[in-house]
């Protein structure tokens, strides 16, 4: 049987010395970040009730899951009210996971988060999609009548669109019940918005460009997205953000519950990550800083 | 330069007689202060730049720059003109604050009658678009400036004037140096603002120090220089006043350029950065932590080597200031014995920060390692009050000095609900960062300045490192940054700074590991995630003393690239264990991938961070070593470190046009890069 297992990294900012921080020469790698961050956290684990890896019944998961790594006190949440943040979630759906599994763990996702941050609500929702990366010389391919598309009766979206809209819906319905103030999608040009766009509810309010290219949008861009009221803000993610193995290489460095040294076939699949920043907004401190992460593991 | 009140000032010999009650006052206004908003919470991040200017005047017939001195009347028609005041800008004494919609900027007197001093008419934010909006501002006040003075007048950003101070005609109009104020030889009284605090201020430090203040910066040795240098332009046969024995007991220094005058520094051009922090513990601890960055930043600033018209083997003005205002005695500089004299005080009012003032667990005591020299009867007075000791023992040092200009009627006065006395004290007490508790009675916050930047000649330069600060201390307090190292050595650095091309040639003493150590259990961690009012990302206490390293294992000789932008060497950088010191930018980098930034937003930073990046690595050159080649290789450059009259008018009319234009031709290139770099 696989066995599902939830990852923390808990408060990168303060407790992983310099973990998030991108270090000249390197390249910025999220993975990395991600990695150090979550033996950072298995290593703090101090035996008194807490313990590199248990399993529990997770209410927010729905099932028995193995935390990695445990801790019997509940997480420590934002430090002042709510109104004071501004609670950033991006949530990346990997290529190792079939689309149809990513609605469910969207939710799971997302009520993961809230819960780490003992919040009913997030600001803004990024979701990155596998395959989906930014081109820079994307350009719209005729310079296109504005459609007026009304879904009952528009043409039938790219396979590339429908698959990702299962999930894209979730949001959509945590938009309307006022979990999620703001949406987000990562690394759309022109053409994969106009294609995306007739078939949204409520339209990303953001699309996140890689950094290395934030000197170089395209003015086509540019002008849509003002058209569209889309903000386009810059991230620096890797396209990989975890790899099973060096997951698994991590549990037998660090000796994690049930991962012995030795090689026992025993494999980790990624599901999904979620990496959350709480920022204070009126001073641009940035509280808290974390990545969850869903994975398998087959024996 | 805050409200002028004016008033009778009193001489120094009857300013000094209320000394004490000055101080008693003054700290009676403190506690009253610290009593009424040291609960302040939540404040939000305000910030401002201030900038200052030289107004030149140029004869265009001769060739010349000289400074103007029509302070009084630019800073009259700024201040009515109409526009301006209808928006709610203008000169602060005079505008009416009825109406404050798209507040422009406001513009305030300096000590130098040639200079002025503008600021952003309301404080930025840290929304992106105000801080897009700095350079816009920057280069509004000097257009706005520009246009309320003459046709040959304009405003330029340089630190100090090259040739303030020499024989020839650097004023306009010309007065001769002989005025009873300064007793200078060099600098006549009528460069001073006439407003009466500012002689006063100059004619009360030179009284107090019983002489003229005497300033020798080193000459810059070229192939033709007269070795051993005796600075040519010292008149050693002057009889006018007492202190023209000065020079003949041997006040200026061989091989040195030497300056006699509160002037040479007060009339020196800086860029100051002030934010408002969360409550006073931020306060604290953004002072403590920007403290180690100031001479790195004066370092990466430097503008000026030229002074009195010599090249000189500097690159920063910071110790010309120090030495112009040093109204020490000889009692108090060590050289007689105390007899008259309260103490021996190592430094000027103006010099480099000599105590750490935070509340915080990582202050190990090693680190105000200097013999601080303190008024034990106030530090006790603010602890029977209440205050904790590191901040009562931080006033306490300020309040070692004595009022300069005391104004007799408000002696008069009662000192309940104002700040006027602690003021006096406070404010002249220039170090390279001050703590400023709140004005009495408004709704400002506690505020933190960063003080040690040269102005820089272009508007971009001056927005890329106001932007730095601001985002850098984003960054200190988002990854709990510790950048203490033992003060003595912030002092030693500030001495390095100075060097000609310190930036590239020096190194400078900076902490190893700027990160907060792991919290050796979860436990430790949940406990110091509750602090409540602690600042978000001050990190948890380490662990006991004894744990610690020695001191001396923590902080290292590094090169300002190395600091700004990481050390080059990787090899066993691995990323994996998160240790190995990371640069100042990669840092701020890291922060920006961390907040959401839109993409004109990053777009633009990158622009400014890059500006200090290169400056960091010697791929573009500070203003210093620009002006120094720009002079070397003038055609009326005889090798003899003078800057001539056409030399300095030929730079200044560079400098004006940078000013405005930003790159002029391929001439920038070396110190702002090709456009579009």
């Amino acid at each position: 049987m696989p066995q599902k297992c939830l990852l923390k990294t808990s408060n990168i900012m303060t407790t992983s010395s310099g973990a998030g921080v991108h270090r000249p020469g390197h390249a910025t790698r999220s993975n990395t970040e991600l990695l150090t961050a979550l033996r950072e956290n298995i290593r703090g684990v101090d035996g008194e009730g807490s313990t590199t890896a248990k399993v529990v019944l997770d209410e927010v998961v729905g099932e028995e899951v193995l935390r990695v790594p445990f801790y019997d006190s509940p997480p420590v949440g934002l430090q002042e009210e709510r109104e004071e943040y501004d609670v950033t979630v991006k949530l990346f759906h990997l290529p190792t996971t079939a689309p149809v599994h990513q609605p469910a763990y969207t939710s799971a996702a997302i009520s993961a988060v809230l819960r780490e941050l003992s919040t009913p609500r997030i600001d803004l929702l990024i979701i990155a999609f596998p395959g989906i990366t930014f081109d820079a010389d994307d350009l719209p391919p005729t310079p296109a009548p504005e459609p007026i598309v009304d879904p009952a009766t528009a043409p039938a979206p790219t396979a590339e669109i429908a698959a990702l809209l299962p999930s894209y819906n979730v949001l959509e319905s945590l938009h309307q019940t006022g979990v999620i103030s703001r949406l987000g999608i990562s690394e759309f040009g022109t053409s994969r918005l106009e294609s995306l766009l007739p078939f949204t509810t409520v339209k990303p309010s953001v699309d996140q460009i890689n950094v290395r290219d934030c000197c170089v949008v395209p003015k086509p861009l540019i002008v849509y997205a003002k058209e569209k009221g889309i903000e386009l803000l810059t991230h620096n993610d890797c396209a990989e953000v975890i790899d099973g193995r060096e997951v698994e290489k991590l549990f037998r460095e660090e000796g994690v519950e049930g991962w012995g040294e030795a090689e026992d076939g025993k494999k980790v699949v990624p599901l999904w990550v979620a990496k959350y920043t709480a920022v204070v907004r009126s001073r641009g401190v940035v509280e808290n800083k974390g990545y969850i992460a869903m994975v398998e593991i087959l024996p | 330069m805050g409200l002028l009140a004016l008033g009778t000032p009193l001489e120094w010999k009857d300013a000094k007689l209320q000394a004490d009650r000055v101080r008693t006052l003054g700290i009676q206004q403190l506690l009253e202060i610290w009593n009424a908003y040291k609960g302040n919470e939540k404040d939000v991040l305000l910030w401002g730049d201030e900038i200052e200017y030289l107004v030149l005047h140029y004869d265009e017939e001769n060739k010349n720059a000289t400074l103007s001195l029509r302070q009084a009347e630019i800073l009259a028609a700024l201040a009515n003109d109409r526009e301006l005041r209808e928006a709610g800008g203008g000169v602060p004494d005079i505008q009416d604050t009825k109406k404050q919609k798209e507040p422009l900027p406001t513009y305030h007197p300096e000590f130098g009658r040639f200079m002025l001093e503008s600021t952003p008419g309301a404080p930025f934010s840290l929304a992106w678009k105000d801080l897009l909006s700095v350079e816009p501002n920057m280069k509004l006040r000097r257009e706005i400036a520009k246009q309320h003075m003459k046709p040959n007048e304009t405003p330029v950003t340089f630190p100090s004037f090259p040739r303030l101070g020499t024989k020839g005609v650097f004023t306009t109009p010309y007065h001769p140096p002989t005025g009873n104020k300064s007793r200078s030889q060099f600098i006549p009284d009528e460069a001073i603002n006439p407003h009466i605090r500012f002689p006063t201020l100059a004619a009360n430090i030179r009284a107090r120090r019983g002489s003229k203040v005497a300033i020798n910066m080193p000459i810059y040795y070229d192939e033709k220089t007269t070795k051993p240098f005796r600075d040519p332009t010292i008149d050693y046969e002057r009889y006018l006043y007492p202190e023209d024995d000065d020079v003949r007991n041997g006040a200026a220094k061989e091989g040195h350029i030497y300056m006699d005058a509160m002037g040479f520094g007060m009339g020196c051009c800086c860029l100051q950065i002030t934010f408002q922090a969360k409550n006073i513990v931020e306060a604290r601890t953004l002072y403590d932590q920007l403290c180690p960055l100031g001479p790195i930043m004066l370092a990466l600033t430097a503008n000026s080597p030229i002074f009195k018209g010599f090249l000189a083997d500097v690159d920063a003005r910071w110790n010309v200031i120090s030495g112009a205002v040093d109204d020490r005695t000889e009692e108090e500089r060590g050289l007689k014995p105390l007899k008259d004299s309260r103490f021996r005080i190592p430094k000027s009012r103006y010099d480099s920060v000599s105590t750490y003032l935070a509340n915080d667990p990582r202050l190990r005591p090693e680190y105000n390692d200097l013999d601080l020299v303190i008024d034990e009867k106030i530090k006790k007075r603010l602890m029977d009050n209440g205050m904790d000791e590191p901040l009562a023992t931080h006033f306490a040092h300020l309040f070692i000095r004595d009022p300069i200009v005391i104004f007799q009627e408000t002696l008069d006065a009662p000192p309940e609900g104002k700040s006027d006395h602690f003021e006096n004290i406070q404010s002249t007490n220039w170090q390279h960062m001050r703590f400023k508790p709140p004005p009495p009675g408004g709704n400002i916050g506690w505020r933190v300045e960063f003080r040690s930047m040269e102005i820089q000649m272009t508007d971009e330069e001056n927005a890329a490192f106001a932007i730095f600060i601001v985002l850098l201390t984003r960054v200190i307090l988002s990854y709990g940054l510790n950048l203490y190292i033992p003060i003595s050595k912030v002092d030693e650095n500030m001495a390095t700074a100075h060097h000609r091309d310190a930036v590239l040639s020096n190194k400078f003493w900076f902490r190893k590991n700027l990160f907060p150590p792991r919290p050796s259990s979860r436990k430790q961690h949940q406990q110091n995630g509750n602090g409540g009012s602690s600042t978000p990302g001050t990190p948890s206490r380490p662990g006991s003393p004894a744990s610690l390293p020695p001191v001396e294992d923590e902080y290292a000789l590094m090169t300002i690239d190395e600091i700004m932008n990481g050390p080059k060497d990787l090899g066993d950088q691995d990323s994996d264990d998160g240790e190995g010191f990371v640069g100042l930018i990669p840092l701020i980098e890291s922060y920006l991938d961390t907040v959401n930034v839109d993409v004109e937003t990053r777009c633009e930073l990158a622009r400014y961070l890059t500006i200090v990046r290169k400056r960091a690595s010697g791929e573009l050159q500070t203003g210093a070593t620009w002006i120094r080649e720009f002079v070397r290789s003038h055609s009326d450059y005889k090798k003899d470190s003078v800057v001539t009259e056409r030399i300095n008018y030929d730079l200044m009319k560079l400098i004006e046009r940078m000013g405005v234009e930003g790159r002029v031709d391929s001439i920038t290139d070396r110190l702002l890069g090709k456009r579009n770099d």
